[in-house]
């Protein structure tokens, strides 16, 4: 445990309560708890073109180095002369296994692969039950990902961060803020002398964009500088460009109260990098038709369901506590086999039955008193709950009660973010 | 009233139908929360748009808050670090989430002592050069970022890094 952390809390923990904490993020959530009912983090950013496309999946990846390859060394080698050739990206490697059914009844598929930026990718995914794709198509949007992740890591250490810096750097006075931010896996439609039109994001309500090109412009290709003539119209491409904004206080700001409004004064173009594979793969809903699965911590047996699923908090508990009495951290997922008043037994992937008695009638609760803001959807047998819960590490209760459970949440199934709520 | 009463009321108060007492708790965790976040996603802008959504989150099911049983900072802190394990999740961050839950648990404000807490709000005033006040309550206290308080300095986001960590040395070694 990193001692700072804890006296960084410390110091935080001493506000005095005259000092005021940024009033523009109390304003902001005090607008937003105006909603009566909220749905878990994954559905409320899930398929918003502005909060949850690739381009803000690339804002969260860490800065990697740049990777070099060598390529051909050995062929180059035996005829006496070798070279390295330096990728600006890696280039990825997917390799899906034939598809099976899984314990949900819907297909599914393995993966390996190499050349992934230096995240973390499931090893399983499986086809959502109104999925727009089919399992062939799987191995092309998991290497279209990789490569997104691979080109956004490069972006951000070539061209700078694309966080918006949208804090009031100079007290109270108006300021102007640059950013770089790479665009969607979009289409370059056409081109002029002067400007290129990027498009093909219809299905995301967006139209086309034009953007003067200046002799400044860089263009790339499979992780290398190309000609601009080098990309062909209808390409697949994803654009960078720099945003220069000002930024204006509004009306009443002091030094620690202030809420500030933005008007775009302009945006540069600044490279253009043709993508890989045909454009489809890189389609927002096509890679939201999987869902990932990986092993559930605490529980390597089973799979737990991640990435693009939707939840409904269903038990926030208040009494598992980390760490007492050599409690750790565990997850596990299931399908609901029994509903008995306030306990609710789930069968996990290996099989397992697990008893879930968080001391509340969950169930009927959501079913009485909450149903109404889900479309009227009721929790039934059949449906699946993810469970985190506290244990000692080499105890496997089968029976979890509000001393051990965290937090339970209905799991949903959704493609788009205005689908039905389907349970998984 | 004590810090602990007070709360009592403020949640008693919500839990009545005035949204608006919600403020109040707001304010008194979202730096510390933010930071929290931010220590975990390693990522401002992402960790105040989940302690954002914690907040949301907290206020939404105040009703099955039992205070007898925890306290709301304690709650709310799981609720962050729960929406800090689902991000990291979802954007497939390698991510080790007992060492998160237990960074949850140590930094929770109601796991902090009193006395220590105390000490660190007057030694702040003490520092030196003065600006190192100036720029811990910026960052700890008022819930400014590195790059927001480096442009008011004029300097780099990496020359703030090393004065809050002068800071820190300074107040540790007044604390010892």
């Amino acid at each position: 445990m990193n001692n700072d952390t804890r006296f960084d809390a410390l110091i935080a923990a001493a506000r005095p309560e005259k000092s005021h904490p940024r009033a523009e993020f109390t304003d902001r959530v005090m607008q937003s708890i105006a909603s009566p009912e909220i749905l878990s983090s994954q559905i409320r950013r899930m398929n918003d073109t502005k909060k949850e496309t690739f381009i803000m999946k690339l804002r969260h990846l860490p800065k990697f180095a740049i990777v070099a390859i060598a390529v051909g060394a050995l062929l180059l080698l035996s005829t006496g002369v070798y070279a390295t050739y330096q990728l600006l990206w890696p280039k990825p490697e997917v390799t899906v296994s034939a598809p099976t059914t899984s314990q949900n009844g819907r297909e599914e598929v393995a993966i390996s692969f190499a050349q992934c930026g230096d995240t973390a990718m499931a090893q399983r995914f499986e086809l959502k039950r109104n999925a727009i794709i089919t399992s062939d198509q799987i191995a092309g949007l998991v290497k279209a990902q990789c490569e997104l992740k691979a080109i956004g890591a490069w972006s951000e250490k070539e061209f700078g961060s694309e966080i918006r810096n949208r804090m009031l750097p100079h007290g109270t006075e108006p300021y102007d803020n640059e950013y770089a931010r790479p665009s969607m896996a979009s289409l370059l439609t056409s081109r002029s002398a002067t400007s290129l039109t990027f498009g093909g994001l219809e299905k995301y309500h967006q139209s086309e964009k034009t953007l003067p090109t200046t002799e400044n412009v860089r263009y790339f290709a499979d992780g290398m500088q190309v000609k601009a003539s080098d990309i062909a119209e209808n390409s697949p491409v994803v654009y960078i460009v720099k945003y220069r904004e000002h930024m204006t206080p509004k009306p009443g700001c002091d030094n620690t109260h202030c809420s500030i409004s933005s008007t775009l004064l302009g945006e540069e173009l600044l490279a253009v990098v043709k993508l890989s594979l045909p454009f489809e793969n890189y389609d927002q809903l096509a890679w939201q038709s999987l869902t990932e699965k990986m092993v559930c911590t605490g529980n390597e047996a089973d799979a737990c369901l991640t990435g693009y699923i939707g939840g409904i908090d269903l038990f926030m508990g208040s009494d598992a506590k980390l760490n007492v009495d050599g409690f750790v951290y565990k997850e596990i997922q299931g399908v609901i086999t029994k509903i008995e008043g306030p306990t609710v037994t789930i069968r996990s992937s290996s099989g397992a039955l697990f008893t879930l008695a968080p001391g509340k009638d969950i169930v009927n609760e959501f079913n009485t008193t909450r149903t109404q803001h889900y479309n009227n959807r009721k929790i039934e047998v059949g449906n699946s709950v993810g469970v985190r819960y506290y244990e000692p590490k080499d105890k496997h209760e089968k029976t979890l009660t509000s001393r051990n459970i965290a937090y339970i949440s209905l799991q949903l199934e959704m493609v788009s973010k205005g689908d039905p709520l389907n349970a998984y | 009233m004590n810090m602990m009463n007070k709360e009592t009321r403020i949640i008693e108060q919500i839990k009545n139908g005035d949204p608006e007492a919600y403020r109040e708790l707001v304010e008194r965790y979202q730096t510390g929360l933010i930071i929290h976040c931010e220590n975990i996603l390693k990522d401002r802008q992402d960790g105040e748009d989940i302690a954002q959504e914690a907040f949301v989150k907290a206020y939404v099911n105040l009703k099955k808050f039992s205070q007898d049983k925890a306290q709301f900072s304690t709650w709310l802190y799981r609720i962050a670090t729960n929406l800090c394990i689902d991000h990291l999740r979802k954007h497939k961050r390698s991510v080790k989430i007992a060492d998160i839950e237990l960074l949850a648990q140590v930094v929770d404000p109601a796991s902090l002592p009193e006395d220590e807490i105390a000490q660190i709000r007057d030694l702040v005033e003490t520092l030196e050069p003065p600006k190192y006040a100036d720029i811990i309550k910026a960052y700890f206290w008022e819930g400014k970022s590195y790059q927001e308080i480096a442009s008011t300095y004029d300097t780099s986001t990496n020359t703030i890094g090393t004065w809050i960590s002068r800071a820190k040395q300074q107040l540790k070694e007044k604390l010892a």
